[in-house]
């Protein structure tokens, strides 16, 4: 390689890189930007600063309720979830069990077969038994579509540490339950935290099963594809999506201090 | 911890060490212990010595309750604890890997099987200060076990179990991952600290000069059993087998049949005084250092005749490996640098031993 070539790289990939992360970010930025605008009509030039969307929010409480559906129901999916995953994955991961490398090499199906399939085939379920759609058959929905994703997170976890510190536990006078509680799960702890990450972000934007499952009462993204029809009610949706991108944000990066503060220690 | 401290090497006391009675553990089908007897005596040092496989470290956690045997029983002090799971025991075990809390401080690793003890915080922060300068671990206290060496955390390990007070301390190859001069400094220091809590220490090793320098009583294992318990001298001078002999030190083994006056006779070589003879064959144990070596035909005793093949110079000793003719492999000779000073390969020699060096032992043919 000569010394021309290779001094050349770094221009163009710079301009990948640029590309790449324009691409990336600017779509996303365009909705804080848009819910500062001050005009119905969401398409340049920005028209004016106001906040008046987000004052507006506090006004919408439909929107506000499907705001606190999709909280709920992620809060409790995703706790469901990583809690029946840990559980899924301790037994998988400590025991031998007969039919265990099929079971586990199928535990990923829910998730390949085509999200609407899963959602067809839980609407009709639904109805067949007739216990009515809800809220909770929303959250049954996400639940079957989170529980793989908390299992393999918590298998990983798991598998990576050594079974002479479950016995060294005991030794030293645990039983079975304290031996979980004192050395388990604060070894898995970084584990359950992604996993809750994860399954709660899986459920909070879930929209097919959602738009399948749900009644009158919906959560957020299935709300917003209501509201897509009146032009009007949309820079609402980005102020609200702003603030969610901002909390996002507070979070990726609380996680990150967390984990530095972690190894370093 | 125990203030009955008694002399080591005694006989085992029934009432106040770990009895071992008909032990046998199988794993799918195969046996790895098969009927394992032993009496441990209280405040003793004794090692499990045995080559990889042979069921060292079952047999340790079937002690501390880690595994269940098949059958059998176990008694420690005057109480049955066959059935007492691990949490239960009077016994605490320092893992071969270490096994430390990888989210624990290392203070908070010494401290973990206090929870149950119901200290006051203050009286259990004194206990684990006390155990870790006890083990050399001062001001250590608040770092993570990753930060620590592998000696340290050895320590740690050490510290955690001997803070519980437990009658008997397992220690299964505890030394094994250490490099060899932090090795033998800590055999020191563990037997040192062994005298100092007067604990009874059950010890695995597949290292012969590790147990042979630290234990008061060696049991030495093969293939899921028992071969041999004595004291290392015991099992260095009267070895009881072939696997043991070959296990524990060098040694030559000469094949050998009664003949007249008691003596002993190995076709082709000659006939052998010795005193641990009783009118059956077997083989003629010698080790090396029994030898004398001369360089004319001695007039009486036993000797050998061969020519030196090799000549190996170590410092304090030296070593001579002879063919001797009629047997298959060289004896091997030690000496000191004079005696062997002046000798090539080729040279003659005659070996010669005393009656009460050499021992019988059964041929396993
Ligand atoms: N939990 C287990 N399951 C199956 N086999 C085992 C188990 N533990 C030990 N073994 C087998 O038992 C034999 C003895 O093992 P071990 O007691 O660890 O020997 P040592 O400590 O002397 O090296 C080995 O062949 C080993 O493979
Ligand atoms: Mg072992």
């Amino acid at each position: 390689m000569t010394r021309s070539h290779a001094r050349k790289r770094p221009v163009l990939l710079t301009a990948y890189a640029v590309l790449f992360l324009l691409f990336l970010y600017v779509p996303i930025l365009l909705v804080p930007a848009f819910s500062f605008n001050d005009g119905t009509i969401v398409a340049f030039p920005l028209q004016g600063f106001t906040t008046r969307w987000y004052g507006e929010l506090s006004r919408s409480p439909e929107l506000l309720a499907a705001l606190r559906h999709s909280l709920v129901v992620g809060a409790c999916v995703s706790v469901l979830a990583t809690g029946l995953g840990t559980l899924g994955a301790w037994v998988v991961t400590r025991y031998p069990l007969p039919g265990k490398a099929p079971v586990t090499g199928f535990i990923m199906l829910p998730i390949v077969a085509p999200l609407v399939v899963l959602a067809g085939a839980l609407f009709l379920l639904v109805q067949t038994v007739g216990v009515g759609l809800s809220l909770y058959t929303v959250g049954l929905g996400h639940l079957i579509v989170c529980l793989p994703f908390a299992f393999q997170v918590m298998r990983s976890r798991l598998e990576s540490f050594d079974d002479s510190v479950l016995k060294a536990s005991r030794d030293l006078g645990e039983g079975r339950v304290a031996t979980f509680l004192r050395v388990v799960l604060p070894i898995s702890a970084p584990g359950i935290i992604s996993s809750l990450l994860l399954t709660f972000t899986l459920s909070f934007d879930e929209f097919v099963l959602s738009f399948f499952l749900s009644s009158t009462e919906v959560t957020l993204p299935v709300y917003i594809w209501s509201q897509l029809r009146f032009p009007g009610r949309l820079p609402v949706v980005l102020a609200l999506g702003s603030l969610i991108l901002l909390a996002s944000f507070v979070l990726v990066v609380l996680g990150e201090v967390l984990r530095r503060w972690r190894t370093d220690d | 911890m125990t203030d009955t401290r008694k002399e080591s090497h005694m006989a085992a006391d029934p009432d106040s060490g770990i009895s071992i009675r008909g032990i046998s553990k199988s794993f799918d089908g195969t046996r790895v212990l098969r009927d394992i007897d032993l009496e441990v005596g209280r405040g003793e040092f004794f090692s499990l010595l045995g080559p990889s496989g042979c069921g060292k470290s079952t047999l340790l956690n079937i002690l501390g309750g880690l595994e269940t045997p098949d059958s059998g029983s176990i008694r420690i002090g005057d109480r049955d604890v066959t059935h007492l799971p691990a949490e239960k025991r009077p016994t605490n075990m320092v893992f071969q890997s270490y096994a430390m809390f990888p989210h624990l401080s290392v203070a908070k690793n010494v401290a973990y099987g206090l929870r149950r003890k119901r200290l006051g915080r203050r009286e259990r922060d004194e206990k684990v200060e006390r155990m870790l300068s006890l083990v050399h671990l001062d001001g250590l206290g608040d770092r993570n076990p990753s930060e620590l060496s592998g000696g340290q955390r050895q320590r740690v390990a050490l510290a955690r179990a001997l803070v519980m007070e437990p009658a008997v301390l397992l220690l299964d190859e505890s030394l094994a991952a250490l490099d060899r001069r932090l090795r033998e400094a800590m055999q020191i220091e563990l037997r040192e600290l062994q005298r100092e809590v007067g604990i009874t220490f059950v010890f695995v090793t597949h290292d012969q000069d590790e147990a042979m320098s630290m234990s008061d009583r060696i049991a030495v294992m093969g293939g899921g059993r028992i071969l041999q318990i004595g004291r290392p001298t015991e099992l260095y001078h009267a070895p009881a087998s072939r696997e043991v002999a070959e296990f524990i030190g060098s040694i030559n083994l000469i094949e050998v049949t009664p003949c007249a006056g008691g003596r002993l006779e190995a076709p082709g070589l000659g006939a052998f005084d010795c005193d641990s003879a009783a009118g059956e064959g077997g083989l003629l144990a010698l080790r090396p250092e029994c030898f004398g070596i001369a360089r004319e035909a001695p007039a009486a005793g036993n000797r050998l005749e061969g020519r030196v093949r090799e000549v190996t110079f170590l410092g304090d000793r030296s070593y001579l490996r002879v063919n001797v003719e009629g047997l298959e492999d060289p004896l091997i000779a030690s000496c000191s640098f004079r005696e062997a000073e002046g000798l090539s390969r080729d040279d003659r020699v005659w070996l010669t031993w005393s009656a009460e060096d050499g021992r019988l032992i059964p041929s396993d043919r």
